[in-house]
């Protein structure tokens, strides 16, 4: 099965995909520190002198909270003043890393990760910023579709007295959600995978044309693809917040789930790093099938490090 | 609509009352005075949901003045059209409910008349204030002091889509304010009968109800009261409750409940769940048990045989929340947490108001927070010793808690000081101001009561005032006197500008100041003949140098050094509160000092350790405090608050980084 080989290339990333990995955590944990620093300090100044203050390190104190937000507005604004601009920086340091990992993934001198990466980060940067375009016209529609769809769901479940029809509707709009986003970012991904494969043989435009194209020929195992990356994401996150984020309402488990968020922070950046190879080696995979050279396509394929074409196709994959 | 003719109307009401069995009696001895009773007999149209009614009321002048003409609510005519009272103020939204303009509803007298000497004398409607919500008839015959008066109507009902309290939804319908129903007459003030508003509920005087209703022989029935009769017909049955000793009657149908049963305290709990929710009929149940237990202990055994609680549908949440006689509507959800204990505090909360609405009948449109505030804070003590304080509304969603006071003190420091609790409900500023001042603050006003006074004395004043205010329609001046003589002392002083005020009260250590103590200077007069105190010393340390060395060097370890400090504590904000101050000094001693909230600053001096940390309030018997984290003082903090607090934002800003990374 060409995909699942390629979600293990994609897992087993050698130096490359460590070295991606790491910088995406070490960005956006060094962005995140200096966004909140403000607000650090400012939770220190108010916090620090009033015993009543303890109820919040416990997961408590709500009107505490509340008495926060009414009486220091000052503290908010200027805590997370630095908010807005972190997000924007983060935004251009996204666009490299990003565009640093697919050019690392595609690239035939794994020994030398550190210059592939920037050598990708250079050439595709700009081009991917289009990308970024794209997914807030995307996000634009991600987030009418869901709401029309709450609305629909909502309006659907009125006077339902079944338990079973609810969460019949619940999870079949959920479903077709999951499998709408998981195209749409599915495309832009094989697109961009395959504007790092194609070189400037192709344009990026044509690229995410094509990617489209791709994805939707075939859907199953590239909207799969998209969707057990995502999946990934969502543990990682879910325990986040369910399993790790009550630790720090107890003092003994507080250091420990600071440090275990920071494990699912990595595990998420991670598969991130692994999702781009995996797409990469998906749409490498095919190109050969086609009898057509990719550009950058590794010209030693048993160099250590080196992504890996999948096998050739069996019955399991699915074309459409 | 079809109009019947008065005959019709008063042939029928007399032929129904001739045919009728005697009802139970429930209670031997009337609890209530009993002067609007109400005899009804309903059909429920389910497909049109409209309803069409027979209505005979008898009612008793209690007052000192004659009545020569009667006011009637007729409380569905809010959601007639646009102009209603209700719909202006509210736009369409109650709580978070929107309405659907596609499905107005009305209330609509086809008939109505006065029997005078055993004959029917038609009265002619009016519409006397702004919407159709209050009507006015002249009587064909005035009403003495101690006389009474009889009335036949015919009515009919087109229910609105339900968003507020009242209505329908596919098949479930909620009949709560359905008939036409009597003001309040108060004498020479006339009749008391407001309009319909959005923030206001509801006043009525007590009687005896008899109600048949007819429905659809496949839907279920609760009702205010007991049934006590039930006959079919065809495809319908028609099922007959009594209920005394209340002031309202409410009932539902529909053909989805799931009915739950079980007694306690030899009160019969009936719950009607919708299928969807019935995994938390345990939830309902128990908070009823806990509920019937609680206030029984505090107040009087709920004296009624039954509650029922209705479960609206999904979509049909506006019926819920709610409280009429011995019927109350909760709010269950499939999408609600187990950690979150919404559908326990919401149970609880309307079956409270069994006391503080049901027994204890204060006028709902003026003093809201008689009913509201006070139950509320009953219900506030409930859920506290159910599950625990702090966590009594959110128990561990994703690390956080709540407590219900917590909830009550965040509803009320966002508008402390806008309305006073004591308005007409119509009067607030927002429909937020109107919670937090009908809700929250009175709770917490009695929770400061509370700290004053202590929870058995507490526990004395509340049974007193409801004891006297059961089956009557108190006031807040009835409140503050009888609370006043119930704890011996006047407690006017302490509550009036908490009621009737928007002052608030915020206490805050002001300066806190620990010097090492000081070296004498000058003549010491403690010692005969004073001497210069430097000599003196200079004789210590004479003394200290032939071998004393030790012992001076133990005094100079900073645990044994001895401060002069000083404590202030500032008063801000116009209420005058008693408080506990406590001073911990770093020798591991404490003092709890009092102060008694007069003038604008108190200050402690000590003579000893260096203080270490100073509470105000430190077991929060004042939760009126509008901020609390002024309240202290400590000198070494640690900062774990500050940092859990940045760990949990943490969680989300770097988060969502992260997560920017896969729109890339």
């Amino acid at each position: 099965m060409r995909w699942m080989s390629s979600v293990k290339n994609g897992f087993l990333c050698g130096r490359g995909g460590a070295l991606s990995a790491a910088l995406f955590y070490l960005e956006a944990f060094l962005l995140s520190s200096m966004a909140l620093a403000p607000l650090g300090a400012g939770l220190h100044r108010v916090l620090d002198g009033s015993p009543e203050a303890l109820s919040l390190a416990s997961g408590g104190g709500a009107d505490l909270l509340g008495e926060l937000a009414f009486n220091q507005p000052g503290l908010w604004a200027a805590g997370f003043g630095l908010l807005p601009w972190t997000i924007l920086l983060h935004v251009v340091f996204a666009l490299v890393l990003t565009a640093g990992t697919y050019g690392l993934a595609a690239s035939d001198e794994p020994r030398h990760p550190w210059g592939d990466f920037w050598k990708g980060a250079l050439r595709l940067t700009l081009p991917f910023a289009g990308v970024l375009a794209l997914n807030v016209a995307g996000w634009g529609a991600v987030t009418v579709v869901p709401a029309m769809a709450l609305m629909g769901v909502a309006k659907a479940v009125e006077g339902s007295t079944s338990s079973a029809a609810v969460w019949g509707l619940v999870a079949g709009w959920g479903s077709a959600l999951l499998i709408m986003a998981a195209l749409f970012k599915g495309s832009l991904g094989f697109g961009q995978a395959r504007y790092t494969l194609s070189g400037k043989e192709e344009g990026f435009g044509r690229s995410l044309l094509n990617g489209t194209a791709f994805s939707l020929r075939r859907v199953v195992p590239a909207a799969g693809i998209t969707l057990l990356f995502g999946a990934g994401r969502f543990l990682a996150f879910w325990g986040l917040y369910w399993v790790l984020a009550p630790g720090f309402a107890t003092g003994g488990r507080a250091l420990a789930s600071m440090v275990l968020q920071q494990g699912a922070f990595l595990a998420a950046a991670y598969l991130r790093a692994a999702e781009i190879r995996a797409q990469v080696s998906y749409m490498r995979s095919w190109d050969e099938l086609a009898r057509r050279p990719a550009v950058g396509a590794p010209a030693d394929s048993q160099a250590p490090g080196a992504l890996q074409p999948a096998p050739a196709l069996d019955s399991s994959d699915t074309l459409l | 609509m079809r109009t019947r003719s008065l005959a019709a109307v008063l042939g029928a009401v007399l032929a129904t009352a001739a045919a009728a069995q005697s009802p139970p009696v429930l209670f031997q001895t009337p609890m209530s005075p009993r002067n609007a009773n109400y005899a009804i007999d309903a059909s429920l149209d389910p497909v049109k949901h409209a309803l069409k009614g027979d209505e005979r009321i008898r009612w008793r002048n209690i007052q000192q003045a004659p009545a020569t003409d009667a006011w009637f609510h007729l409380y569905l005519n809010a959601f007639v059209n646009s102009q209603s009272v209700f719909m202006k103020e509210s736009g369409g939204q109650h709580r978070q409910f929107q309405f659907d303009d596609k499905s107005w509803g009305y209330c609509r007298v086809t008939a109505i008349a006065q029997i005078v000497e055993g004959k029917a004398v038609p009265l002619k409607q009016t519409f006397p204030r702004e919407d159709s919500t209050v009507m006015r008839v002249e009587l064909a015959a005035p009403v003495p002091p101690g006389g009474e008066a009889q009335f036949v109507i015919a009515f009919e009902d087109q229910l609105p889509k339900v968003f507020a309290r009242a209505g329908y939804l596919g098949s479930f319908h909620m009949m709560g304010q359905w008939f036409p129903k009597l003001g309040v007459f108060q004498g020479d003030r006339g009749w008391n009968c407001h309009e319909y508003h959005l923030n206001s509920e509801f006043f009525s005087d007590f009687g005896v109800y008899d109600v048949a209703v007819t429905v659809p022989k496949a839907y279920v029935v609760g009702a205010t009261g007991v049934l006590w009769k039930e006959a079919d017909k065809g495809d319908t049955k028609t099922l007959s409750f009594h209920a005394e000793d209340v002031h309202d009657f409410a009932w539902t149908a529909s053909p989805n409940f799931v009915v739950a049963e079980e007694t306690w305290n030899k009160v019969k709990i009936r719950v009607l769940m919708q299928p969807i929710n019935r995994g938390d009929i345990p939830r309902y149940m128990a908070s009823v048990k806990r509920a019937l237990d609680d206030f029984g202990r505090w107040l009087w055994p709920y004296p009624y045989s039954q509650i029922t609680v209705v479960d609206p549908p999904l979509g049909g949440e506006g019926a819920g929340g709610m409280e009429y006689p011995t019927l109350i509507t909760a709010d269950a959800n499939p999408f609600i947490p187990r950690s979150v204990l919404f559908p326990e505090m919401v149970t609880v909360h309307e079956f409270g108001h069994q006391y503080w609405y049901g027994m204890s009948a204060n006028n709902e449109f003026e003093e809201a927070w008689l009913d509201e505030g006070i139950n509320s804070y009953y219900e506030t003590r409930v859920m506290d010793e159910w599950f625990s304080p702090n966590r009594s509304i959110v128990d561990g969603f994703a690390g956080w808690r709540m407590g219900d006071v917590a909830m009550q003190r965040l509803s009320y420091i966002g508008v402390p000081g806008l309305d006073p609790i004591v308005l007409p409900s119509w009067k607030y500023v927002s429909n937020g101001a109107y919670n937090a001042m009908s809700y929250a603050k009175p709770v917490l006003v009695l929770k400061t009561l509370e700290g004053v006074l202590g929870r058995p004395k507490m526990d004395e004043v509340m049974k007193a005032f409801f004891m006297k205010a059961k089956f009557t329609h108190p006031t807040t001046e009835d409140f503050l006197r009888i609370t006043s003589e119930a704890a011996g002392r006047d407690l006017s002083p302490l509550l009036r500008p908490m009621l009737y005020g928007t002052g608030t009260v915020d206490f805050k250590v002001a300066r806190v100041t620990s010097l090492p103590e000081e070296t004498l200077k000058g003549y010491d007069m403690s010692v005969s003949p004073p001497r210069l105190a430097e000599k003196a010393r200079t004789a210590d340390q004479a003394r200290e140098s032939k071998g004393k060395d030790k012992a001076k060097e133990e005094d100079r370890r900073p645990a044994n050094r001895l401060f002069d400090s000083s404590v202030v504590i500032q008063r801000e904000g116009e209420l005058v509160v008693p408080v506990e101050v406590l001073v911990a000094f770093e020798d591991g001693t404490s003092k709890r000092e009092t102060w008694d909230g007069q003038g604008r600053y108190t200050a402690f001096s000590y003579h000893g350790p260096k203080v270490a940390k100073v509470v105000v309030d430190p077991d929060g018997k004042v939760p009126l405090d509008l901020r609390r984290l002024n309240n202290g003082w400590v000198k070494e903090g640690g900062g774990l608050p500050a940092r859990a607090l940045k760990a949990r934002l943490r969680t989300v800003v770097q988060g969502l980084l992260v997560m920017l990374f896969n729109w890339m």
